[in-house]
Order: structure tokens, then C-alpha cells, then sequence
């Protein structure tokens, strides 16, 4: 998990350290990284004065922590590119297609620092070169063979980097899993603000800017084609009744009370956690929900968090094996 | 619901953690005197409370009585109860007293001394808040109220009080991440705690919260803790945690002694409109003229009923919404920080913005779509009554096992009884699919004129699309031109359509949605019923 502290929020011209509150669900998110595994799922249900920022910090959390964690299997990967001659056949993952081409080696870019190239053939393409940064090596895959044949072509084409801002908090040059591995389930206008509008920055460096949204990359606040380690569903919509959208994600964050009531049952394959606001309409009808499903389901492993639980908050946790 | 940034949400728990809970409690000679005669007459009345008479006019005593611990306005002020109150009760007590006249001294006793409470220019609870009010002129004060409709006539009261900064708020304004100084709570927290708001104060939106009651009023602090398994929350009553679960989902103690004299007025769905409660039975009534509906009240005390069926969806209004998100903004149904939504009735809930039709009559969207098809629609909506008449006969003359079972046989994949409910009905247009069309018209003997009807209904479908289409833009253009933080801050805001047909809509606040559906005749659904019908205390 990454240094908490160095995270700060900016509010017009204030800055200023992420409250304990809000460390507290980022560690329950990467808490959660840790211990959720196949076979076996987490329950965890919050209560909370506010739901504002409680989802997003937590799978904040979730997903920086997974990040960090896959990061030395993607160190090996580069190490083996590094030692790839030039020409060598490989693949790389464009737009959802998966294109072959070859190797180009890496290059120095003065902007985007270094850079690997990979030269596809596709009808549209033509042999155009398409250099990335060295962060998005996951992209690539070497193949067995040297067999393809490509025109030659003088055109190249940078593709930009994930945020500099994530990079710099995680401290890592890549700042994705290369795949969803959770889901928030909520109010999309409330999630939007909270993962892309609101503007945090590095305690050491105001100026290195960006928003929740750089760590959690949420498909559906990222450009298209773009990378996603997460999802957002709105709890309305269809989507949010079928999980398999959901493609490999193994959390999924529940917030509010009527998502839990609506969609606890949908998503019982998955490990949740279910954010209830005490302000809900609907609070005590899921806390019923939530007491109901602990009692009957009543285990002795318990999520052990070593920061204490901010005031009015109130958690509770339990494990029910996977079906 | 608003967005927050994480410095609001910081005030948020810092409040919860620092605020402190005061009882001011008050007493008034005159408005004891009714209560001790309420009660006494309530005794007096032992097994006859049941009767239709004796209970009506307890639940206009009862009404009075709310009134008294809820407003905070002198007990004489004109609009503290309907000007028609006192004729009422006249009436009810001769009526009663016709049936009862053995009870004819307690019921005189108390009418005396509710006169004498209304004659009473005694405002007790104003006194507390304007005492409250001059102690920190510079805090940001707010004052919480049971009872929606009196909070536009409260806030000119305040500035009579000489405070007239002072916030009137709702219990749904306390939902969101702004906080205050100091809040001021007209009534006993079980009030709250009974509707399952106990959030003002176990998740409180103010720095010191002042709880304003009269002295004989029973009340106690529920515990907030939540989970029986769950740690966190210190429990303030000292219990157990499956203890504090069980009183919290169980009456209050505290209530039971005082249950009789119940003061939280709660809504009689069986008094509203000409509507009977669902049963499982009554599947075969659901038909042309009676259909399965949900109760909401609404932000001005009136209700609304809205057919219950998985289909059937309800125009929302949603607060707040950024540009480019969301299945409307994608229609362009976004107007800067407002979207329109339609979604299921069944997903409605209580807080959200119910946009209706409040005058002109029915439904707006057959009438513009009427006007679409022009000369053709008269024609065209009596062929669609042709064939769904003749449906609704066949379902009556054939048992309904026997018309799934022709309906298939004819070719019909998706034939069952909801179904057929649905294709009854006059609102909906056809079935999707041709094949279920036809074998309708196979079972009814209208083969002939199978392609005439798939043609016509057709033509009603586009013409309904066309017209939603117009009717959202319309809307929109109105909604442009209102203020929609009055639509917050109030809970209801009108939008005129003149330009249409004279008829206007209205965004109403949902305050409850009643738990059981209802058979309602269809010519009530949608329809805004008046507050007289929901006035509702026991």
C-alpha cells in the first residue's frame, strides 16, 4: 500500500492531508487486497455518517494495493523485452484487438521518458510504429515465431502515459493490473465527482495533480481504449444485474443502502462490501439485511485492521465460503 | 442527493464527534388540560373505540394534538389547524354523540378544553427557540420540523421572532454533508426514531442539537448502534449489541405506556382514493379497470397512487447531474445540473423527485399523440379497443388456464396470465413480437384483420413515441427557466406546459412509499390527491 500521508485533497486554493477517516477506508481497501483470494469471499458492511468518499477511498485502496502487488510480475515481463532483438515477432493489445507486428526497441522521448516501439501490420495501420511508454509493457507479448512480414513505413505515432500524478503516489512506472478487479456499484453522478472531480495532489508537490480516478481507472471514466482496473455500474441500470460485465473483478463495492437490498443477491459470488449511510431512508432495512446474513453465516474470521475506526463508524465483517 | 468535497465531509465526522444533545422541555396549562381530557376520554370510550364515529374523532383530536407539540405558532394562529377544523369536530361529536350518549360528558369536556387550547395565544415552543436564537445571533441555526406542511408559514414566523436567518429544514435536508451550528428539534426524538430517522441524531448535522418537547411526553434515546456482530459505535444506553438491535426493531418501551396516545401521525392508504388493499386473490381483478398500485406521499402531504407493475415506469427528476452521463444525457434529456430519468415504479424511493401531471387530466402523452396521428386517431384508438375489448372478454368468459393454453397452441411463446394482463391493458400498445399478435388475434376470430390492427397499432406506437419525445423537450424548455434550488429547498416545484394543452407538471419530493400495493381503479392512477384525504392521525 502506498504512503497514505503523501496523499493530500485540494479544495479551491486549500490543500491538505487526507483526513484519518478517509485513510481508514483507503486501508480497508488495500486490507482487502490482500485477503480477498478465490475460494473464499469477504462480507463487510460499513455504517457511516456520510457514504461521500467512503466507496471511492476504498476501492482506492483495493486497486492501489493490487497495483502494487502485481508490479514485480510485470518487472520480469519488461526484463525479458529488454533482452528482445530487434524485429522479433510479437503482439500487441490495441483497442481491444490483439495486432501482431514487431519488435522496435525502446527509445528516449524527452517528454514522455523512455519508450518501447512495436511495429503492426493491419489494414489500417499499415506498418505504422506505435511507441509507448515503458509502463505499458504489459501490452506486448512475444511470440514463438520470427515469420512476419511487414511494409516499410516511415510513420510512428506516441501514445501517452497513464497519469503522471499515479505514478508518482504509487511509485511505480506502471500503475495498472491490466485488468478490472473490482466493481463499485452506486450513483454514478456521486461516484463522478468523487473519482474524477475532485482534484488531490502530492504532500511533497502541489502541483503533481490528478484524481482518484488516475489509481482506480474506473472503465467508464476513461477514454475509450484506455486501460481499466475497475468499473463503475450505476445501480439502476442493467448492468449492475450481471455480474459477468464484470469480467474478472473479485470485489464489489455496494454503495449505498438501497444497492445492498437491490443487489447483495447478484453479486453473492463476488466479496463485497457494502457502504451504508445512517442518513439512508433505507439504512435500517439493509442494516436488517446485513444482521440477518452475519448471524445466520456467523464465522470467527474477522478482517483485522490496524487503524482505529473513525467516530460513528461502525463495521462489521464475516467470510462465507465460495460457491 | 449533493455532492460533498472531503473538507465537508471532515465537518461531518468532526460534528459527530463533538455534538452535544440538550432537552428543553416546556409545559402549557391549557394544552394539558385537552391532553388529560383526550386521555380521559379515550379511557371512557373502552371497546367503543373502534367504532367509525368515536374513531374519526379521535383522529381529529389526535390531528390537534400533533399539531400542538409539532408547529411551532401560537395555539390561536389561523392556519395552526384547517379553518374548517372546529365545524368538523362539531360535526363528528354530534354524530357521535348520537350513537354514544352515555359518553356525552367526557365528550363535552373535551371539546371545551380544546376550544380553550386554540383560544390560547401561548406559544411555548417558539419562546424556547427564540431564547436559543438570541444566545448566538452569529451561529448558523436551524429548526427541524415533523410536519411538512407549515414550514413556509414558520419561516415568516421567524422573522417575527427576529431571526430571520433561521433555516427551516426537513429531515431529508439533513441527509446530506452540510452542518450547522446549532439545530433546534421541535418534538420528543422518538418521533424520528420511530420513522427510522434516527440519523439527526446518531449521524448529526449540527455541533449542538436542541431537542424542544413538551415535559409529559414520553421519550428516550435509542442506541445507534447497528450491527448485532459489529463494533465501533459505543452504545449510549449501555446495552448488549443484540439487545440495542432488538429495541431498535421492536417498539420502545417507552411508547407502549403511552401507544394509545400516539402522537406521529402516520398515512391510511385505505382512506385514500377508491383503493383496496392487494391481495393474492385479487390477481383476477387486476383487469381494464382495476390495476395494482403503489402509495407515495408526497412533499405537500398529498399522495399519489402508480401502477406496480414491472412495466409500468415513472418519470424522475434527478438533482445535481454532471454533463455527459447517465442513459439520459446520452437522449439528451441533460440540462446542466438536472437529467430527467424514467425508470421502473418499483425502483422509486422515498427522497427522489416525482415528476406528474398535475393539471390538464390523464396522462399528457395519448394527448399529444392524439394530435400527432390528427384525423387518424379517433379511428386508429377505437381498432386498438376493438381487439383488446375482445381480449378482455375472452379472459372473462374463458378460464384463464384455457386462454395461456389456446394462446400457445396458437402460436403465442410468451402466452401467461401477466401477460395477458398487460396486453389488456388500454396504455400499452401490442406485443413485440408478430407471432404472439397474431396468435391473439387467431384466438379471438380477427385473423382477417390481423395485418389492419398490427398496421394500426403501429401507428399508436410511433405516434406515443413522437409524443414523449415533444413532452420531454417541452418540459426541459420550462425547466431551464425554473429555479431548481427551489425544487430542493421546498420539495415540490411546478412547471407549466400552457403552451401544450394549458396543463402543467409538478416535481414532487417523495417523502414514503407504502409497503403493500393496492388495487386502484385506473382512472386513479397518477392522479395528485388532495391533502384532506390524507390527514391522517389516530
Amino acid at each position: 500500500m502506498f504512503d497514505t500521508t503523501r496523499l493530500h485533497y485540494v479544495d479551491g486554493l486549500v490543500t491538505g492531508p487526507i483526513p484519518e477517516w478517509g485513510r481508514f477506508y483507503l486501508e480497508l481497501g488495500a486490507k482487502l487486497a490482500d485477503e480477498v483470494c478465490e475460494g473464499t469471499l469477504w462480507r463487510v458492511a460499513l455504517a457511516v455518517p456520510t457514504r461521500s468518499f467512503c466507496a471511492s477511498l476504498v476501492a482506492t485502496g483495493f486497486v492501489a494495493a493490487r497495483v502494487m502487488a502485481s508490479s514485480s510480475t510485470e518487472d520480469a515481463h519488461l526484463h525479458a523485452l529488454r533482452g528482445l532483438q530487434i524485429g522479433h515477432e510479437v503482439s500487441l493489445a490495441r483497442n481491444g484487438r490483439r495486432l501482431k507486428g514487431k519488435w522496435r526497441g525502446f527509445r528516449q522521448d524527452c517528454l514522455t521518458g523512455e519508450e518501447f516501439g512495436v511495429q503492426v501490420h493491419s489494414r489500417a495501420s499499415d506498418g505504422k510504429s506505435y511507441w509507448y511508454p515503458v509502463a505499458r509493457a504489459d501490452r506486448v507479448r512475444i511470440m514463438d515465431a520470427d515469420s512476419v512480414a511487414l511494409p516499410k513505413s516511415t510513420r510512428g505515432k506516441s501514445v501517452p502515459s497513464e497519469s503522471v500524478f499515479a505514478r508518482a503516489l504509487l511509485e511505480r512506472d506502471e500503475v495498472t493490473t491490466g485488468r478490472v478487479c473490482t466493481v463499485v456499484l452506486g450513483r454514478i453522478t456521486l461516484l463522478h465527482h468523487e473519482l474524477v472531480d475532485s482534484t488531490f495532489c502530492l504532500a511533497e508537490n502541489a502541483t503533481c495533480r490528478g484524481s482518484l480516478n488516475d489509481i482506480v481507472r474506473a472503465r467508464r471514466f476513461v477514454p475509450q481504449g484506455e486501460r481499466a482496473t475497475s468499473d463503475v455500474f450505476a445501480v439502476r441500470r442493467p448492468k449492475a444485474r450481471t455480474p459477468g460485465r464484470a469480467g474478472e473483478s473479485t470485489l464489489a463495492i455496494l454503495d449505498g443502502c438501497s444497492t445492498l437490498v437491490r443487489l447483495r443477491d447478484v453479486w453473492r459470488q463476488k466479496s463485497w462490501v457494502a457502504v451504508l449511510d445512517r442518513t439512508d431512508r433505507r439504512f435500517w432495512e439493509a442494516v436488517e439485511t446485513v444482521n440477518a446474513e452475519c448471524v445466520r453465516r456467523r464465522s470467527d474470521h474477522k478482517l483485522e485492521l490496524s487503524s482505529r475506526l473513525p467516530h460513528g463508524v461502525e463495521l462489521v465483517t464475516w467470510q462465507v465460503g465460495a460457491h | 442527493m449533493k455532492t460533498a468535497t472531503i473538507r465537508q465531509v471532515s465537518e461531518v465526522y468532526q460534528v459527530g464527534s463533538e455534538c452535544q444533545t440538550t432537552v428543553h422541555t416546556i409545559a402549557d396549562k391549557s394544552l394539558k388540560c385537552f391532553e388529560d381530557s383526550l386521555a380521559g376520554f379515550r379511557r371512557s370510550l373502552r371497546d367503543n373505540r373502534d367504532d367509525p364515529t368515536s374513531s374519526e374523532l379521535l383522529r381529529l383530536m389526535n390531528g390537534a394534538r400533533f399539531r400542538f407539540h409539532a408547529v411551532p405558532l401560537p395555539f390561536c394562529h389561523p392556519q395552526l389547524l384547517r379553518p374548517d377544523f372546529m365545524a368538523r369536530v362539531s360535526r363528528t361529536v354530534a354524530e357521535f354523540l348520537r350513537g354514544f350518549p352515555q359518553h356525552r360528558e367526557h365528550a363535552e369536556q373535551l371539546v371545551s378544553a380544546l376550544s380553550a387550547t386554540l383560544a390560547s395565544e401561548a406559544d411555548p415552543i417558539a419562546d424556547v427557540i427564540q431564547q436559543l436564537g438570541s444566545e448566538v445571533p452569529d451561529y448558523r441555526c436551524g429548526l427541524l420540523l415533523k410536519e411538512p406542511a407549515i414550514v413556509t408559514i414558520v419561516a415568516e414566523a421567524a422573522v417575527g421572532w427576529g431571526m430571520p436567518d433561521l433555516e427551516i429544514l426537513m429531515t431529508s435536508d439533513l441527509r446530506s454533508a452540510e452542518c450547522y451550528d446549532r439545530i433546534v428539534v421541535v418534538g420528543p426524538m422518538r418521533w424520528w426514531y420511530r420513522q427510522r430517522e434516527g440519523h439527526i441524531f446518531d449521524a448529526p448535522r449540527a455541533y449542538e442539537v436542541h431537542i424542544v418537547r413538551y415535559e409529559w411526553t414520553s421519550d428516550k434515546r435509542l442506541s445507534a448502534r447497528a450491527f448485532v456482530l459489529g463494533s465501533g459505535v459505543a452504545d449510549v444506553t449501555g446495552d448488549s449489541s443484540r439487545e440495542a438491535y432488538e429495541r431498535q426493531t421492536s417498539v420502545a418501551p417507552g411508547d407502549v405506556s403511552d401507544g394509545d396516545m400516539e402522537l406521529q401521525p402516520r398515512t391510511f392508504w385505505d382512506r385514500i382514493g377508491d383503493s383496496a388493499e392487494l391481495t393474492q386473490s385479487d390477481g383476477r381483478c387486476v383487469s381494464e379497470e382495476y390495476a395494482s398500485a403503489r402509495g407515495f406521499l408526497l412533499q405537500g402531504g398529498v399522495v399519489v397512487f402508480l401502477e406496480a407493475e414491472a412495466t409500468s415506469s415513472a418519470l424522475l427528476i434527478e438533482m445535481g447531474k454532471e454533463a455527459g452521463l447517465g442513459r439520459a444525457a446520452s437522449r439528451g434529456a441533460e440540462v446542466g445540473q438536472l437529467t430527467l430519468e424514467r425508470v421502473s415504479t418499483l425502483e422509486v424511493e422515498p427522497g427522489d423527485f416525482l415528476l406528474l401531471r398535475t393539471e390538464g387530466g390523464g396522462d399528457l402523452i395519448p394527448l399529444l399523440a392524439d394530435r400527432v396521428m390528427g384525423a387518424r386517431a379517433a379511428a386508429a384508438r377505437e381498432k386498438q379497443r376493438t381487439w383488446k375489448r375482445a381480449l378482455c372478454l375472452a379472459y372473462v368468459d374463458l378460464a384463464l388456464g384455457q386462454l395461456v393454453f389456446d394462446l400457445r397452441q396458437a402460436g403465442s411463446g410468451i402466452a401467461s396470465e401477466p401477460n395477458i394482463l398487460n396486453w389488456m391493458r388500454p396504455d400499452t400498445i401490442r406485443p413485440k413480437n408478430r407471432a404472439d399478435f397474431d396468435a391473439i388475434m387467431r384466438v379471438l376470430g380477427l385473423s382477417d384483420r390481423a395485418d389492419e390492427f398490427w398496421q394500426t397499432a403501429g401507428f399508436v406506437g410511433r405516434a406515443h413515441q413522437k409524443a414523449g419525445q415533444q413532452i420531454r423537450r417541452m418540459l426541459l424548455e420550462r425547466v431551464k427557466e425554473s429555479s431548481l434550488g427551489d425544487l430542493e429547498r421546498e420539495g415540490t416545484l411546478q412547471f407549466e406546459l400552457s403552451d401544450a394543452d394549458g396543463g402543467s407538471m409538478t416535481a414532487f419530493r417523495v417523502l414514503e412509499v407504502a409497503l403493500a400495493n393496492r388495487l386502484v381503479r385506473r382512472t386513479e392512477l397518477g392522479r395528485v390527491m388532495l391533502p384532506s384525504d390524507t390527514e391522517t392521525d389516530e
